[in-house]
């Protein structure tokens, strides 16, 4: 079915806000990729006594969602103080722009990411907060893969159970992901944007993911790959969740 | 100001003529007999059925009775894979097709490979051609079947179905054919292309929707994937949408009364608007560019900006369009056809499919085209894009470099 | 003159329903999936067509599924709600409609069985054949609403009740049911159900299947994205709205229609029994009214449909399907008919246009015509 797009969503596209850069910003940073047909660069202006963001524009690679979601991301965030955007959900961004549908809410959560990564450039540059040593372990990765949103549902595949074995072995990570009453056609998407995310992961050398489609998984027979029993997949603990 | 809006999209689906719909107006209220009756009402729909029938296997180069009507092309690619699948003896169990398919083709072929028959996946050239020298080093002794599309619904590209179907025919092979773009756009004759089996439908060519076609050449065997009634030498079951199937063969009777000039016509205008949009900087074409082109299909990459907004604008502005990019998919993948010619996933991204009909003119093209340039001027003045900042990469982000393994 | 008695198989479309298609013959061809302007008034159309039959019918839009009619509906039902399972068995009788009954065949090869129920000289399921019969093999049963030709009503509540008592997926073909009763598919309780526009007056080749939420179906044609998934193939948008159209009209006027057509069965009935030697099949007070089924003994009855013909009289024998392949009815032989007896039969399917007049006129000519047989057979 044709996308359904509410009013607000149509007027932050066609009419998008504070778009372009800052000419000598404080900090600036891109989330996405070309290869995925989504990205979003954002340039700030940080009040250094006050954290306030005093100004902020995009540039932006996607389609009409990403394109509003990043103009609303902007007009939300501006005059705001880095603490509250840092706590920024794509919830928030989805509800003003009057609700986004499920295929499109990884929009909303590329453009508030590229607003924390923006904010946090300039914390590091300002002494405020190291940069982050990420270590590979299941917990961080789960975490990492929060990001992914389902596409049928909205809802990341975290919190719907679906990341169902992370086993990590030095530099080499292998995933399993059960799409349960997931449609078989997200399959693709999905598997690229676990692999999209695990290659940020500088401790990374080697990724293996393995789909399972719907209807095939039965928790009590999985093995992993070297036979061992699987971890149980965990419920979204509630932090930075969709 | 209003407009008159500028349908770009025909390899989506046409608008019906209203020729067509005054044959087919009679068939909705005067004349309602079920062909399968056995009083006057009944045979006279029966005799409709019939006309049409021959009518739209002459236009093939087939027999009537080797057509089988039903609802669409879908369904006519689904009981030419499944019903050719059914009766694959057991040491016949490999499929060919290609990497371009239209998902009407390839999800039948998934299906059947989770089924347990073995897959080749023809990789296609630059343009999108299959090669019949590739085709013939792929056929083995269990090959069951081939199925290659005439006339890419994507990139236009239209194989040589003659050389194809000639080295199926040679080794023993079953040749499948969607032909749903193709019919009445180039020449075809099922007879003369060697072809056994071939899909076609009435809404491209300004028929109705609802109703197509599956041509099965004399002595080839598939089995029904519906049961419960008789029609269609028992291989379709369920009363014939008799309003439709006239509709089809008006509409296929009028496309193939003008053919040479309609042809033309849609060249000329398709030409034009390629012309014109590669003048834009950084634009590319997909598929090929000479009479190897469905007359009917323009696909062309603009480089830096995505597809879905630009689809969006253009239809703000009148004019409709498609677009290949992951973001206007249903499965937020790009199209496979234009990751099989080798584009790279953001050339895929930025790819908008302009689609003509015998009803589009000139006007409408230098239309379009300015609105075109609008557009893209305006996308790429707010891109994040920016080709010196940004590698254009194979495969995603910037991580290709890390090595990647499919589970099985 | 001429009148028209075939009506469940082939009837005139509701000059209403046309008048509701043809802006969407001409105009609005868009498919609901483009993202352009065309496409949405499209996706907006079909998207108002699914609520006003799920509205009909007491369901969500979701739940409903557009088919090329109800033997593709029919098809879909049975051979996608039984692979869904790696295995197991439909349990339907022997007077549901070949398409429930022939794809349920087919899939035998592939380790599925059918468990026929018999039913008696009415054509009625017994309840407690179908308690005994459903076992843990069970994975779907399938029972018509009301039987065609003879117009016998089957208690589907109470053949839900038992079935889901069970687990079991029940199946309920609506064809013929659809222009007699309300359908509720929530106090119905089934889980699916086949719908088609002919019988209503609706267009040729639409109707529909109602699909519970949550219950799994493996679709019988794959491709593109339409119907959630589950039925592939560029929607016929004309026809979608023809079908709803006529669904809304019959549940708006399904009263008067029914009184119409009680009455005019009540006259074919009385008229017919002055024929000597003819026997109405299944005429229990709760036959619908307007479709019967009968036979004069002795009569080959095609000779005698070819007679009326000539006079401009239509009406049936047997089911065409079973007209074509000179079968007898599976219908009547399940009945207990014999392989004569059913081939004397003659069935009428009345609309509530039809007139007393015309049922007179059928006599007329029915009658002679009968004489005339008689006196040439042994």
């Amino acid at each position: 079915m044709a996308i359904k797009y509410t009013p607000t969503v149509i007027e932050h596209f066609t009419h998008p806000q504070n778009v372009g850069e800052l000419e000598n910003p404080d900090a600036s940073a891109t989330e996405g990729s070309p290869a995925c047909g989504d990205m979003v660069t954002f340039t700030v202006k940080i009040n250094p006594e006050t954290h306030v963001l005093e100004d902020v524009k995009f540039r932006s690679y996607g389609c009409a969602s990403n394109i509003a979601t990043a103009s609303m991301a902007t007009v939300i965030a501006k005059g705001k103080t880095i603490e509250e955007v840092k706590n920024f959900h794509p919830k928030i961004i989805a509800e003003k722009l009057g609700g986004l549908p499920a295929i499109k809410m990884h929009c909303s959560v590329l453009a508030v990411n590229g607003l924390k990564a923006a904010i946090k450039q300039w914390e590091v540059a300002h002494g405020l907060a190291e940069e982050e040593e990420i270590v590979c372990n299941e917990t961080t990765i789960r975490q990492l893969l929060k990001g992914v949103i389902n596409p049928e549902t909205g809802r990341s595949i975290v919190s719907m159970g679906m990341v169902s074995y992370i086993q990590v072995d030095g530099g080499r990570v292998f995933v399993e992901i059960n799409m349960q009453d997931t449609d078989d056609m997200y399959a693709e998407n999905i598997r690229e944007e676990v692999e999209e995310k695990l290659e940020s992961m500088k401790c990374i050398q080697e990724i293996i993911v393995r789909i399972l489609e719907r209807g095939k998984f039965d928790m009590k027979d999985h093995n992993g790959p070297n036979g061992q029993a699987p971890t149980t997949a965990a419920s979204d603990d509630g932090a930075g969740g969709i | 100001m209003s407009e008159r809006l500028i349908y770009f999209d025909n390899n989506d689906t046409t608008p019906l003529l209203d020729a067509v719909l005054q044959a087919m107006l009679p068939y909705y209220t005067r004349h309602y007999g079920n062909p399968a009756s056995l009083h006057q009402l009944g045979l006279e729909a029966e005799e409709a059925v019939g006309e049409a029938r021959a009518t739209l296997a002459g236009f093939l180069g087939a027999k009537p009775e080797e057509l089988i009507f039903t609802a669409g092309a879908t369904e006519a690619n689904n009981l030419a894979l499944f019903g050719a699948a059914a009766y694959a003896p057991e040491k016949k169990r490999h499929l060919i097709t290609s990497k371009i398919e239209h998902n009407a083709v390839m999800n039948p072929v998934k299906r059947l490979e989770k089924e347990g028959f073995k897959v080749t996946y023809l990789e296609v050239d630059g343009q999108g051609f299959v090669s019949p020298d590739d085709l013939r080093k792929a056929i083995t002794p269990q090959t069951l079947l081939v199925s290659i599309v005439h006339g890419n619904h994507e990139i236009g590209t239209v194989q040589d179905l003659k050389a194809l179907g000639g080295v199926c025919r040679e080794r023993g092979v079953l040749f499948h054919t969607d032909a749903a773009q193709s019919l009445s756009k180039v020449p075809l004759n099922v007879t003369d292309d060697l072809v056994d089996l071939a899909s076609i439908n009435a809404h491209k060519m300004h028929g109705p929707k609802g109703v197509g076609a599956l041509y099965v050449r004399s002595g080839v065997k598939i089995r029904k994937i519906m049961e419960g009634a008789p029609q269609e030498n028992n291989m379709r079951p369920g009363t014939e949408n008799v309003p439709a199937i006239i509709g089809f063969a008006e509409a296929a009777r009028i496309a193939f009364a003008n053919f040479e000039a309609d042809t033309k016509q849609i060249c000329a205008v398709r030409d034009r608007l390629i012309d014109q949009l590669l003048q834009i900087p950084h634009t590319l074409l997909n598929g090929p560019r000479d009479h190897r082109r469905l007359p009917t299909n323009a696909d062309i990459t603009f480089k830096y900006i995505e597809g879905e907004a630009i689809l969006m604008h253009l239809s703000m502005r009148g004019v409709c369009v498609s677009s290949g990019s992951a973001c206007s998919s249903k499965s937020l993948t790009p199209s496979n056809v234009l990751t099989s010619i080798g584009l790279k996933h953001e050339d895929a991204h930025g790819s908008i499919r302009f689609s003509f009909s015998k009803l589009n003119t000139m006007e409408e093209v230098d239309i379009a085209v300015a609105k075109v340039r609008e557009v893209v001027e305006l996308l790429r003045s707010m891109t994040a894009f920016i080709p010196e900042l940004h590698s254009e990469t194979e495969g995603h982000g910037g991580g290709y470099y890390k090595k990647k393994k499919d589970e099985i | 003159m001429s009148a028209y008695f075939d009506h469940i198989f082939a009837s005139p479309i509701d000059p209403r329903v046309v008048e509701a298609m043809i802006p969407f013959l001409r105009g609005t061809y868009g498919s609901p999936i483009s993202q352009h302007k065309i496409g949405r008034e499209a996706a907006a159309a079909i998207q108002d067509c699914r609520e006003r039959v799920a509205a009909c019918i007491n369901a969500s839009p979701d739940e409903i599924i557009f088919t090329s009619g109800g033997i593709e509906a029919n098809n879909l039902a049975i051979k996608g709600l039984l692979t869904v399972h790696d295995q197991g068995q439909l349990i339907a009788s022997a007077v549901e409609p070949l398409s429930v009954l022939k794809p349920a065949e087919s899939l035998e090869r592939w380790g599925y069985s059918t468990s026929l129920l018999p039913v008696n000289g009415h054509a009625q399921i017994d309840l407690l054949h179908l308690k005994r019969r459903i076992n843990k093999f069970t994975k779907l049963a399938s029972a018509a609403w009301v039987v065609a030709e003879v117009g016998t009503v089957q208690p589907i509540e109470e053949i839900a009740e038992e079935v889901k008592s069970h687990g079991v997926t029940f199946h309920c073909d609506a064809t013929i049911a659809a222009r007699y009763f309300l359908m509720d598919v929530r106090s119905l309780n089934v889980d699916a159900m086949t719908l088609c526009a002919s019988p209503l007056a609706g267009p040729p080749a639409t109707g529909a299947l109602y699909l519970r939420e949550n219950t799994r179906l493996q679709p019988l044609f794959d491709g593109g994205p339409q119907e959630m998934g589950r039925r592939s193939g560029k929607e016929n948008l004309p026809g979608i709205v023809g079908f709803t159209t006529a669904l809304e009209l019959q549940v708006a006027e399904r009263q008067t229609r029914f009184k119409k057509l009680k009455q005019l069965d009540k006259h074919l009935k009385s008229r017919l029994l002055e024929i000597p030697d003819l026997v109405i099949h299944a005429d229990l007070p709760s036959r619908v009214p307007g479709v019967m089924s009968c036979r004069v003994e002795g009569i080959e009855s095609e000779a005698l449909l070819i007679m009326l013909d000539q006079a401009e009289i239509y009406a049936s024998a047997g089911s065409p399907c079973a007209s074509i392949l000179r079968k007898a009815s599976h219908v009547l032989t399940a009945m207990g008919l014999s392989p004569e007896q059913a081939a004397s039969s003659l069935n009428f399917s009345l609309s509530w246009h039809n007139e007393i007049t015309e049922i007179d006129e059928m006599i007329s000519v029915l009658k002679p015509a009968l004489e005339r047989l008689k006196a040439m057979s042994y």
